[in-house]
């Protein structure tokens, strides 16, 4: 078991890649990151930017064909995920990683009544009795708050409404107490009012049992409000990986910004339609040489269409992907 | 769920009644009768026949005697097989019938099952391709043009199995396989089509996600979604199984109902049709209704009103 602090989960170099009839996507495409216990990080970016692939991949969970994951290290407390025999990655995931999905209507088998759907967890991992795995389902719904537990766990799926299937499966993730929750897109599929509660549950069981987050997620408040440190993700890439309150303050990069600012604010706004990143991602099958932001970047020069941009650290553990990274840094820093 | 079941149940003997009523206005409209030959019968003799078989009363008379006549269960006797009621000749023949028919949809859910599943789990693989083009095989080949081959190659070639009529075990080879081999094809086909749609899911993802091994995962989690259209399929195709099949039936020359149900329309043996047809409509609603019952078993958000 790790310490408060140590390094938990460090992906490096992760590349992970799509055979389509349209060639070779690139949907993760040398990502490194690191998550340290007890952390929550946030993981931010538009639709096909590579977040929902990258966590797939820290599961081992890319459908193979078309997809495979071509090149990097997922180390796991010190076991890089990615060498482990079928056998033994299946005793981690679940276990000591688990995940949620996106969409809590679909993720759960509308076949089975819900107290199968997480008995089997904990009789495959914990070793528990039939009955020992029912009286700890109710105990897991009861603490994720689905009032009548006791009763609820015998129904079906379709007897629960949108948020309280999302609860049933945090408790199903969190049934073995893992070490790392990946959260992908966890309220996008529900009512504003039922996100607040979702995160709020979240939060509340990782305080409870000191889980390590990865939360991903296109809403830039859920990140503000829930992350200790941010990665944003454009085509495949990190674009900017920062402390949350950093990257909020003094963004380095020009895709983070434009983000930032696509951010409706109603103190400011009035009147003014609302900032919108010009254009649309690339296709990340046929990508240019250079910045694949820079068809979009209001600052975008000559360099950045034909050159790759560096990863500059600007600031301790803020870094950013782009060719001006420092004077982008430097003109949000003398804002505030 | 009961109310469903007996109303349902109750459902069948209308519909079996309104089937026979078709049936029956259609031998009558067609021209010619039972005792129409090559030669003309002296009209004294044609007269005779009329009132004993009660053809000399007007056509709702005929048809409310006949229909009474099935109400109470009486089909009557064959007007071929003299002295013989229906319900004799079915139950005589039913059995040849019956025992080929389940064999073969036994056989044909062991291999389609199985196949379809392999299939779905190795998709695009070269087991697939290959199953799938047998499966495709099996469709396009009509059972008049497997049998008589697998009768040149297995009796006549290879002198290993009996090429035809009713005897011990190995008589039962090769009508069971002629038989099963579509049903098998077309149950590949489906098995895999559910089964690739269902493994898609999110919630097979979730499965997975837990740390399930793959058998798990597809036999807890994927295998009820994914057989439900097979079973759509399963159950009407055993009715016509147990009830025979008239081809295999001839080519194997098996005292089958097929046989049977070919030749008392040959014969215009009235009776004997509308009884077989009777009974056919029955079983075919009957397993219909367990298909049906058998969705609620298999999903849960299926209720019955």
């Amino acid at each position: 078991m790790s310490m408060k602090g140590d390094t938990l989960l460090l992906v490096r170099d992760l590349k992970t890649y799509f055979q389509t009839e349209d060639g070779v996507v690139k949907a993760v495409d040398g990502v490194s990151f690191e998550l340290r216990s007890g952390e929550t990080l946030g993981i931010v970016g538009e639709s096909g930017s590579g977040k929902s692939v990258t966590s797939l991949s820290i599961m081992r969970l890319i459908p193979e064909p078309p997809g495979k994951i071509v090149d990097g290290q997922i180390w796991f407390n010190g076991v890089n995920l990615l060498e482990l025999s079928p056998e033994d990655m299946r005793k981690i995931r679940g276990k000591r990683i688990a995940m949620i999905f996106q969409d809590p209507m679909t993720s759960l088998n509308p076949f089975l009544r819900i107290s199968t759907q997480l008995m089997e967890v904990t009789e495959l991992h914990l070793g528990h009795s039939k009955k020992e795995a029912y009286q700890h389902a109710i105990k897991m719904l009861d603490m994720v708050g689905i009032p009548e537990a006791k009763e609820r766990v015998n129904g079906y799926p379709h007897e629960f409404s949108g948020g309280m299937r999302q609860r049933v499966m945090i408790a199903m993730a969190l049934s073995c107490d893992p070490e790392l929750l990946i959260a992908d897109e966890p309220t996008t599929a529900l009512d504003v009012t039922i996100q607040a509660q979702i995160l709020e549950l979240i939060k509340d069981m990782k305080r409870r049992l000191g889980t390590s987050v990865i939360l991903i997620t296109h809403d830039l408040g859920v990140v503000a409000g829930m992350t200790d440190r941010v990665i944003v993700m454009y085509a495949g890439k990190i674009f900017e990986q920062a402390p949350t309150r950093e990257l909020f303050k003094r963004p380095a990069n020009p895709y983070t910004k434009g983000l930032l600012r696509s951010v409706p604010d109603p103190a400011h706004e009035e009147g003014k339609p609302l900032y919108q990143i010009p254009g649309l991602p690339p296709d990340v099958a046929h990508l240019p040489p250079g910045c694949p932001f820079a068809e979009r970047c209001e600052r975008a020069t000559a360099i950045c269409h034909n050159e790759f941009p560096p990863f500059v650290e600007v600031n301790s553990d803020h870094w950013s992907l782009c060719h001006f990274a420092e004077e982008v840094y430097k003109e949000s820093s003398r804002l505030f | 769920m009961l109310y469903f079941i007996v109303r349902r149940l109750l459902i069948i003997i209308p519909t079996a009644l309104l089937v026979v009523t078709v049936t029956w206005a259609l031998i009558r409209f067609a021209p010619g009768n039972f005792y129409t030959g090559e030669k003309q019968l002296p009209a004294a003799i044609e007269e005779n026949i009329r009132k004993k078989y009660g053809l000399d009363k007007p056509w709702y008379q005929q048809y409310l005697i006949m229909i009474g006549n099935i109400i109470r269960g009486d089909f009557g006797e064959s007007l071929k097989y003299q002295g013989q009621s229906v319900n004799e000749i079915i139950y005589r023949h039913l059995p040849y019938s019956a025992t080929i028919g389940i064999l073969a949809y036994l056989l044909a859910l062991a291999v389609g099952l199985t196949t379809g599943i392999l299939a779905a789990l190795r998709q695009n693989s070269f087991l697939d391709y290959t199953s799938m083009a047998i499966a495709m095989l099996g469709i396009s080949i009509p059972n008049f043009v497997l049998g008589p081959i697998l009768v040149i190659l297995f009796a006549l070639g290879l002198y290993v199995l009996p090429p035809a009529r009713w005897g011990g075990l190995s008589n039962l080879v090769l009508p069971v396989v002629t038989l099963s081999a579509i049903y098998a094809a077309y149950i590949a086909r489906l098995t895999r089509a559910g089964m690739l749609e269902i493994l898609r899911s999110d919630f097979i993802r979730t499965a997975r996600a837990k740390g399930l091994d793959e058998w798990t995962v597809l036999l807890r989690h994927a295998l009820r979604g994914g057989i439900i259209p097979v079973v759509s399929f399963t159950g009407p195709a055993l009715a016509h199984l147990l009830a025979g099949t008239v081809v295999v039936e001839k080519i194997f020359a098996i005292p089958g109902l097929g046989n049977i149900f070919v030749q008392s329309v040959l014969n215009r043996d009235e009776p004997l049709i509308l009884g077989i047809v009777a009974f056919l409509s029955i079983l075919i609603m009957f397993f219909n209704l367990i298909v049906d019952i058998s969705y609620g078993f298999l999903d849960p958000r299926i209720r019955y009103e």
